[in-house]
């Protein structure tokens, strides 16, 4: 079930906050688990049992990490020690989450890809280990990614010391299902939410913002995202493209894929807000940043602070001289590739990312960012269009690799997009199709909300009735787009 | 890389309670709005198929059958379990399609479709606006741009994009297949693909004649170059098409098939390569009367992007009439299929175009004017849908059939050589 669709609005969403509403404080969060697992197992039934299991691993675990102070006080259970030592007991159950949990993503990520890569491989020297379709093929779990990320982070947290234990299995499960971020983010810490897991409020204001922050999201994705999916879809599946061609269809999915992922975003954290929850942004005007540092500043905030804390910091971050900080930052970026699909295509852009950050960290002095440097330079208005362009430019090219179906098909767009690709009859059609006149509009609009608008959280922080009724027009408008056109899940679904 | 940091108690400022409350009704007004709406017309529609429950309730008979399922399921448990989630996964996917489609929100949003398409030419998936009143069919478009055939597919929910870069099924095995059945049994095939609109008209989108130069379908080409070496009679309509004094007007505007004179000049093209390959004799057509009329159509295409579409086309067709009964040639009727003739065309809608009450006219259409120009009995099978390989199958389970025939003329959209949706299945011998 995806946000966008008419049962998800209509009769999910409706029924889900009436029972919510209806519910007594203490028992709404048994109404949004259970809610939840609907929602998740709409997808697939047999999913639910695999976040079940998930959900119970991390929840024991977190028991085990705590085993001896939970009997101490009735309340909540203290938090652990920062300065202390851990012990073995607790050391093996933090690595009985980290290896459960990565054993699910990646038996159900990356088995296909594995089994694939180990045949292609063994076909390279002239084996033959099985046909393609003699392998067990495994289903991708709808949001497996985000969930098992999520309920990874509450051991290592409470393990650390950042976050305490939960003694309830139903707040546990709640945090860990909760439909508006289940299937695609944010990813929402444990010590983030583990409060209003709690006790949260529920305001007029609040809902208010959770509305408009929702209403925003679906415009985006339904008025935006899916008017250009098109032209995105037809140049990369087209096998000669024109040079402005490769680069208005490239571009298109860069807008694309911001206004998908950033709409969902919007409408995770407006739900949440109705729900009484605060999700951290996922977004911060990603394509205004100047230099690759500051993209990654912007673009997948949860994500990228995800790795960070959990991945790079771990591996020694930036603490260990330049060339461990290199190889760090190049694994970190190489496993965000990962992260995202089973497929060479994501290792390449995550490499590619990793490459463009070693290289803005050679180029300037030490510590330094583009972004910094362009402020601190004459002519900062300029430079920071220039830089801002620069930036956008390299990242589209970067989407490449990770939109293409193989990395020879990103090698024929990427020759494409530098005037070398290769013409023929379908050309000439490719152009006109892409410059069909509703998608050049909407282009218009994306860059125009990209560069000139304020941020959705910026946007319902302070409500107006203006405000309030641009963005109820802007639901009503995208219900009704909704209507004229095929279904399009959100393109973060997938991984 | 940055924090991601607890937001409780951000958002400070105070929303004005009119603001505030207005948003929040506001929301509850579509959200709860909409489906009492559609209860309630559900309700005042009623109608003699209607059980007296919302559709939204059809839900408890997803969930009711279930214990059936296990019940009647063999094996393990946890195989008869997993039939009950096969089971329910696909009643939720039905359930879902149903409230989709039969939302009151449909026809009310078609005067924002009429807007926008007039306004910015905003087509759909399945329609895209040309310039000058052209539209064009979006798979056509998609396969005629894409990959063609052996593109590598990504699949799986896990990595996508399978739907956009969708590789087509490979026609030739089920081609060369078909022609070795009919060879076998006496039978001669005749490949006679009808070039897609874009590729023989693409200036509604090009906005230049230019553009039919160099050839647009090239995989199509390539294709039929590939299947004559491997024997196979083939007739590539598109060059004789491009030589005619306006291509352009052989094809409807508004409509997936070809115009009255499209369908003239296809007739002509077939009764001349069927007794140039010597498969046929021709015949001078005065035989039948020809009387030309001007009809005006809603195209297909039109009614794709707007149900109550107020488009209409005017088109010139040429009806063939019999001056002996004043009626259209006998055993000539699209779908016939009464069998002895030796002369079977053979395809998709292509076929009952001009010659259905459903598909604009009836006795202009090719079967028609393939009887005017031959000189032999004709009989048609058009089938809606798939030419290639529905039409294919149903020829071949009629094994009796193949006995009185001398030539078999297969005809339908060349676009769906490079369709995905086509599966282009051999059958089983």
């Amino acid at each position: 079930m995806v946000f966008s669709s008419h049962l998800f609005l209509f009769y999910f969403l409706p029924l889900s906050l009436l029972l919510y509403f209806a519910a007594p404080m203490k028992f709404r969060n048994i109404v949004l688990t259970v809610v939840s697992y609907v929602f998740y197992g709409w997808a697939n039934p047999l999913f639910v049992v695999l976040m079940l299991v998930s959900t119970l691993i991390d929840y024991v675990c977190g028991l085990v990490l705590v085993s001896g102070l939970q009997d101490q006080l009735p309340g909540r259970i203290p938090i652990l020690s920062k300065s202390e030592d851990r012990t073995t007991r607790q050391k093996s159950a933090l690595v009985c989450s980290i290896v459960a949990n990565l054993s699910l993503l990646g038996f159900f990520k990356y088995w296909n890809f594995g089994a694939e890569t180990l045949r292609q491989l063994a076909e390279a020297v002239g084996w033959t280990l099985f046909e393609p379709g003699d392998v067990l093929q495994v289903v991708l779990p709808l949001g497996i990614s985000f969930y098992t990320f999520q309920s990874m982070s509450y051991c290592i947290d409470v393990y650390r010391g950042d976050a305490r234990a939960i003694r309830s299995f139903r707040d546990f499960a709640c945090y860990v299902s909760m439909f508006p971020q289940l299937v695609a983010g944010p990813i929402v810490r444990f010590h983030d939410v583990s409060q209003q897991l709690q006790s949260r409020v529920h305001t007029a204001n609040r809902m208010a913002r959770g509305v408009c922050s929702f209403g925003l999201g679906l415009a985006k994705k339904v008025l935006i995202a899916d008017a250009l999916s098109p032209a995105a879809d037809l140049v990369f599946a087209a096998e000669s493209p024109s040079f402005s061609a490769a680069w208005l269809g490239v571009i298109a999915w860069a807008f694309q894929i911001y206004f998908d992922f950033s709409g969902y975003s919007d409408m995770a954290v407006g739900l949440g807000w109705i729900l009484g929850f605060d999700f951290c942004p996922n977004f911060d005007r990603p394509y205004r940043a100047i230099g690759m540092a500051d993209f990654w500043r912007r673009w997948h905030l949860s994500l990228s602070g995800w790795l960070r804390d959990y991945v790079y910091i771990p591996l020694g971050g930036n603490r260990c001289g330049s060339v461990r900080t290199s190889v760090n930052l190049l694994v970190v970026m190489l496993i965000g590739g990962l992260w995202h699909g089973a497929a060479w295509t994501y290792v390449v852009w995550g490499g590619l990312h990793g490459l463009l950050l070693l290289l803005e960290r050679l180029l300037l002095p030490r510590g330094r960012t583009v972004s910094a440097v362009v402020e601190r330079s004459s002519a900062v208005a300029v430079r920071r269009l220039s830089g801002q362009t620069l930036t956008f430019l390299i990242v589209c090219l970067t989407w490449v690799p990770f939109r293409a179906s193989s990395v020879n098909e990103a090698g024929q767009l990427f020759a494409a997009l530098l005037g070398f690709g290769r013409r023929d009859g379908a050309t000439l059609l490719v152009d006109a199709l892409v410059r069909q006149p509703w998608t050049l509009w909407m282009l218009g609009l994306a860059a125009v909300i990209v560069w000139t608008a304020p941020q959705s959280r910026d946007f319902v922080a302070e409500l107006t009735v203006w405000r309030v009724v641009v963005c109820l027009a802007l639901l009503c408008v995208s219900v009704l787009i909704l209507t004229l056109q095929v279904q399009q899940p959100f393109i973060y679904f997938m991984f | 890389m940055q924090f991601c940091e607890p937001q409780v108690g951000q958002h400070s400022q105070q929303v004005s309670a009119w603001a505030a409350w207005s948003a929040i009704g506001g929301f509850l007004v579509v959200l709860f709005g909409v489906p009492v709406w559609q209860i309630a017309e559900e309700i005042r529609e009623g109608g003699e198929d209607w059980d007296g429950r919302p559709q939204v309730l059809a839900i408890n008979s997803v969930i009711a059958g279930l214990p059936d399922v296990f019940a009647q399921s063999e094996g393990t448990v946890s195989g008869r379990l997993l039939q009950v989630n096969e089971e329910l996964l696909l009643g939720l996917q039905d359930y879902e399609t149903a409230i989709n489609e039969s939302t009151w929100l449909q026809p009310a949003a078609q005067p924002l479709q009429r807007l926008l398409s007039a306004g910015f030419r905003r087509g759909t998936a399945d329609v895209v606006q040309g310039q000058g009143g052209w539209l064009y069919l979006g798979s056509e478009l998609r396969a005629l741009t894409g990959r063609g055939l052996g593109a590598v597919v990504r699949e799986g929910a896990g990595s996508g994009w399978s739907r956009t870069t969708g590789q087509a099924a490979d026609p030739r095995p089920a081609i060369l297949q078909f022609h070795q059945i009919l060879q076998r049994a006496g039978v001669t095939l005749l490949l006679v693909p009808v070039p897609a609109k874009a590729s023989v008209c693409p200036e509604g989108l090009t906005g230049e004649t230019a553009a039919r130069q160099p050839r647009v379908d090239v995989r199509i080409e390539s294709l039929l170059k590939d299947l004559a070496e491997q024997g196979i009679q083939v007739v590539d309509l598109y060059p004789i098409f491009l030589q005619q004094p306006d291509p352009a007007s052989l094809y409807c505007r508004t409509d997936t098939h070809l115009s009255g004179s499209g369908v003239v000049q296809l007739a002509g093209t077939l009764a001349d390569e069927l007794q140039r390959r010597g498969l046929c004799d021709g015949r001078s057509g005065d035989d039948f009367r020809v009387t030309r009329d001007t009809v005006e159509i809603t195209g297909d295409l039109s009614r794709m992007l707007d149900a109550d579409t107020a488009v209409r086309e005017q088109l010139e067709l040429q009806f063939v009439v019999d001056p002996a009964t004043g009626l259209a040639p006998e055993g000539a009727a699209a779908g016939a299929g009464n069998g002895g003739a030796p002369v079977l065309l053979l395809g998709d809608s292509h076929l009952l175009v001009y010659d259905a009450v459903d598909l604009h006219a009836v006795g202009a259409g090719l079967p028609q004017h393939v009887t005017r120009l031959v000189d032999a009995e004709v009989e048609t099978l058009g089938v809606r849908g798939s030419g290639g390989t529905g039409a294919r199958l149903q020829v071949l389970q009629d094994a009796e059939r193949l006995s009185s025939l001398r030539v078999v003329v297969w005809c339908f959209a060349a676009r769906e050589f490079l369709d995905p949706e086509n599966t282009w299945q051999p059958v089983l011998e």
